[in-house]
């Protein structure tokens, strides 16, 4: 058994070189620079040669402290081997400079040490440096340290790029999101009487909620505001396709017979689409409200989102009775019904999303509906901006200290407000 | 969110505690597939200790409902609370998922 293990010394050498050569494959070749600061010439070269025969194709060398720390601000080594007693500044000062300068979590260091200063060594690590190594040098251990402290220096480095490339695209992703809601409506005389504000935050970077509104030709104005169940990336894309969707269903207004079956053949034209290739399950509630912007009626359908309220002056909020149906998405063959609201002048609507009252508080309780309901009798006579930032500051005073859980999205129309 | 899950009937029955939100939403939906798996598709969903249902708890049950119909299985949910029972109908779903009141009604 033991004969056919063993092996000769070439066949050994022949292993270990093998051995050395992944191991600087994993640690990233001839790309990877070492600092060698030590201030006994001899020592130096001789760490120097060693680092250059495992495969290290940079070696930087400093005679002292301040020769390193100049060093490694220019040019950025992946390793430092450091003495310890040094004239000028000494590794304990090299050290805390680098500590100092946020360095060390992306800069290993090794102590050179004798075995006999243990003590300075336990110091060193104390103030941040990753390991040690005795002299005289120990071939093997050299090695060792070298390859596992490069790889681990690769491995956090790779994370650390990973994580920077995610949170930039999400924060591309987040921008062209926001993009999609119009910042705003103004009334322009009485051609236009319609003003609307709206406020769009995503819990996370992206998110599900959907605010639009647009003409619908000279004479309505068709808003909405949606939700898709989740939130995150996946929440984002369905958000985002049933943006589109909703756009290229807007031309099947001109064609409708009535207000009432316009709405309605928008609804199923949006539910169709976003029933169809929906392998995740998703869904979206979702309120529609069109506004004939001549007589101030609003006819909407709301499948299965929070009801709205109309906001009358000296009245206290009107939830808007629910007519629609489930959320869209689910199952292309319901129909969705419409409703309607005839607005009075100075009438205003407010739509948001379940992260507004479903806000949660330190001690775990909801916002909740009539929470809002309350907030909003405060403000019975606010145009659509103040009525947005009522609502949105009512959420942030009420989840003070708590991190925002979901998605929220508000919005508020005025039909000749002050007018 | 915890998940007590045993056999019941020809199937089994799956019972989160807690909260099915966004962020216990994986986790449950994880179980359930596994559930679904093991037992053909026969799964009853107890939501007797369900403080609350967020959206994306209701997709999970969505998706659950949609794969046990697409395999010929069942799904029932049952003990829904005031305020989840609430959540199931504003969203409609009271109209497409199976409900029954208790555990001892359902069949399996």
């Amino acid at each position: 058994m033991s004969d056919a293990t063993e092996r000769t010394p070439a066949e050994r050498r022949a292993a270990n070189e093998e051995q050395r050569r992944a191991a600087l494959a994993r640690i990233g070749g001839g790309a990877v620079s070492v600092l060698v600061v030590d201030d006994h010439p001899d020592n130096r070269d001789l760490l120097k040669r060693r680092l250059e025969r495992l495969g290290i194709a940079h070696v930087g060398m400093a005679v002292d402290g301040r020769e390193a720390v100049d060093m490694i601000r220019a040019q950025p080594f992946d390793l430092v081997f450091l003495d310890v007693m040094m004239p000028n500044m000494n590794g304990y000062e090299v050290l805390e400079r680098l500590r100092d300068e946020n360095r060390l979590a992306d800069l290993p260091v090794v102590m050179i040490s004798a075995l006999t200063e243990m003590d300075s060594v336990v110091r060193c690590i104390e103030l941040g440096a990753e390991d040690y190594l005795a002299k005289p040098f120990n071939p093997t251990l050299l090695r060792a340290r070298l390859y596992a402290l490069l790889e681990k220096k690769r491995l956090r480095d790779a994370v650390r790029e990973n994580l920077r490339r995610l949170e930039s695209d999400l924060e591309a992703a987040r921008s062209s999101q926001l993009g999609m809601v119009p910042a705003a409506m103004d009334p322009r005389g009485a051609e236009w009487p319609v003003g609307i504000r709206a406020q769009l935050e995503p819990a996370r970077q992206v998110g599900g909620d959907l605010i639009d509104f647009f003409p619908l030709g000279a004479g309505h104005c068709c808003f909405l505001l949606g939700d898709v169940s989740g939130k995150g990336p996946a929440a984002a894309l369905f958000m985002a396709r049933a943006w589109g969707t909703l756009r290229s269903a807007a031309p099947l207004w001109a064609e409708r017979t009535d207000d009432q079956a316009g709405v309605a053949a928008m609804m199923a034209a949006v539910n169709q689409r976003m029933s169809e290739a929906n392998p995740a399950f998703e869904f979206l509630t979702l309120f529609l409200g069109v506004l004939d912007v001549v007589t101030g009626r609003v006819v909407y359908s709301n499948a299965g989102h929070p009801a709205p309220y109309r906001m009358r002056s000296g009245e206290a909020p009107l939830p808007l009775p629910l007519v629609g149906g489930m959320p869209v998405g689910i199952d292309e063959r319901v129909a969705h019904a419409s409703g309607s609201i005839d607005l009075m002048p100075g009438d205003r609507i407010v739509v948001y999303s379940d992260g507004v009252t479903e806000a949660m508080n330190t001690a775990k309780e909801f916002y909740g509906d009539e929470y809002l309901a309350q907030v909003l009798d405060q403000v019975r006579d606010a145009d659509p901006a103040a009525l947005v930032a009522a609502v949105r500051q009512s959420v942030a005073a009420f989840a003070l200290g708590e991190e925002q859980s979901d998605d929220i999205a508000i919005l508020a129309l005025g039909w000749q407000v002050g007018g | 969110m915890r998940i007590v899950e045993e056999p019941f009937g020809s199937g089994v029955v799956v019972k989160p505690v807690g909260r099915l939100d966004s962020t216990t939403a994986p986790i449950a939906e994880q179980a359930i597939r596994d559930a679904m798996a093991r037992s053909g598709h026969r799964l009853l969903l107890d939501m007797g200790e369900l403080d609350y249902v967020s959206s994306a708890g209701l997709r999970v049950v969505l998706a659950a409902a949609k794969q046990t119909s697409a395999a010929s299985g069942k799904f029932l949910v049952c003990d829904l609370k005031p305020q989840v029972r609430q959540v199931f109908e504003l969203s409609g779903f009271t109209r497409i998922i199976a409900i029954v009141a208790t555990r001892a009604e359902a069949e399996l």
